[in-house]
């Protein structure tokens, strides 16, 4: 079979708590399916459901007619996942730097926003993509290398 | 993390999952099913029957609606509700269903004995095996559309 570069999947849902995880069992078996191992899809699955619940709760602050979009770019080496909102509350891209847990315990950053930073420890890359107000917010997420190549043709 | 199941029953509160018309994707459509189909509390054999009707099906749209153009989406929606599950599976129509594939039953005698590749008419004769209601129509996008239904409490 000819391989193009890349292929795009993308699956959009309402925003509303539970259906994360229909993404995350969804996502997580095509990881599976591309070869990563049972461990790091797992922290996939995490990753992907603290992102899904950030865009529901904060990015379309939980109004369950506007929709999660999902966008999963498979190549042959690599899985990215953009998680998209309808930006009702805007995160900036300038915040993509977490606050540090010292900040947090001072009192000086939100106690939340701790999604985002145990994200970070469990993908290759992570981050919000640039956006403005009115466009939503773009979540990227990125995982690298699977150790054997496998069922899902990229 | 929320515990809570996917809500069901309203309108709008759908998942829909775009798929490139390359085999091996339609796997991707039945991890999606099942994973939607056992937090409903399917049990296990209803599962894999279903998880089989929705690969007969995107595999149809892939190979005879879409014709391989990996350009073109199959588009697949999951619709839950207190009475069960049900999924449409569209196409963008390059090849339009033959009526006569609908209803024929296939003859296990002229596939063992003809070199033709095409085994047409299984598929469909399957998934209406599987499922509780199966209908055929013409999707929004002008191709064709295949709806299946598996009821809860069965």
């Amino acid at each position: 079979m000819a391989h193009t570069a890349q292929v795009t999947i993308e699956l959009m849902f309402p925003s509303e708590l539970g259906y994360e995880k229909i993404a995350r069992d969804a996502i997580g078996t095509l990881a599976t399916r591309m070869g990563f191992d049972a461990e790091r899809v797992e922290d996939l699955r995490t990753a992907l459901s603290e992102a899904c619940i950030n865009a529901i709760e904060h990015g379309n602050q939980r109004q369950s007619h506007l929709r999660i979009h999902i966008a999963c770019t498979i190549s042959a080496n690599r899985l990215v996942i953009v998680v998209s909102d309808e930006g009702l509350r805007f995160h900036p891209a300038s915040l993509n730097e977490p606050a540090s847990i010292e900040e947090k315990l001072a009192g000086l950053a939100s106690a939340r926003g701790m999604g985002l930073m145990l994200i970070g420890q469990l993908v290759d890359e992570c981050g919000f993509l640039p956006s403005r107000p009115g466009q939503g917010n773009h979540f990227r997420l990125a995982i690298y290398n699977p150790p054997r190549r496998n069922a899902v043709p990229a | 993390m929320s515990d809570s199941p996917p809500p069901t029953g309203d309108e709008g509160r759908v998942i829909e999952l775009h798929l490139p018309s390359r085999l091996g994707y339609e796997k991707v459509a039945m991890d999606t099913a099942s994973a939607m189909a056992k937090r409903m509390g399917f049990a296990t054999d209803r599962v894999d029957s279903l998880r089989t009707a929705v690969s007969e099906a995107v595999t149809n749209a892939i190979e005879h609606g879409n014709q391989h153009d990996a350009a073109m989406k199959v588009v697949v929606i999951f619709t839950g509700s207190e009475e069960g599950l049900t999924i449409d599976v569209a196409d963008q129509g390059r090849k339009r269903l033959d009526a006569a594939a609908i209803d024929r039953l296939p003859d296990i005698h002229q596939v063992i004995h003809s070199d033709n590749d095409d085994k047409g008419g299984w598929g469909i004769w399957l998934i209406k095996e599987l499922m509780d209601e199966v209908q055929f129509s013409v999707a929004p996008t002008g191709g064709n559309q295949l709806r299946m239904v598996i009821h809860l409490d069965r």
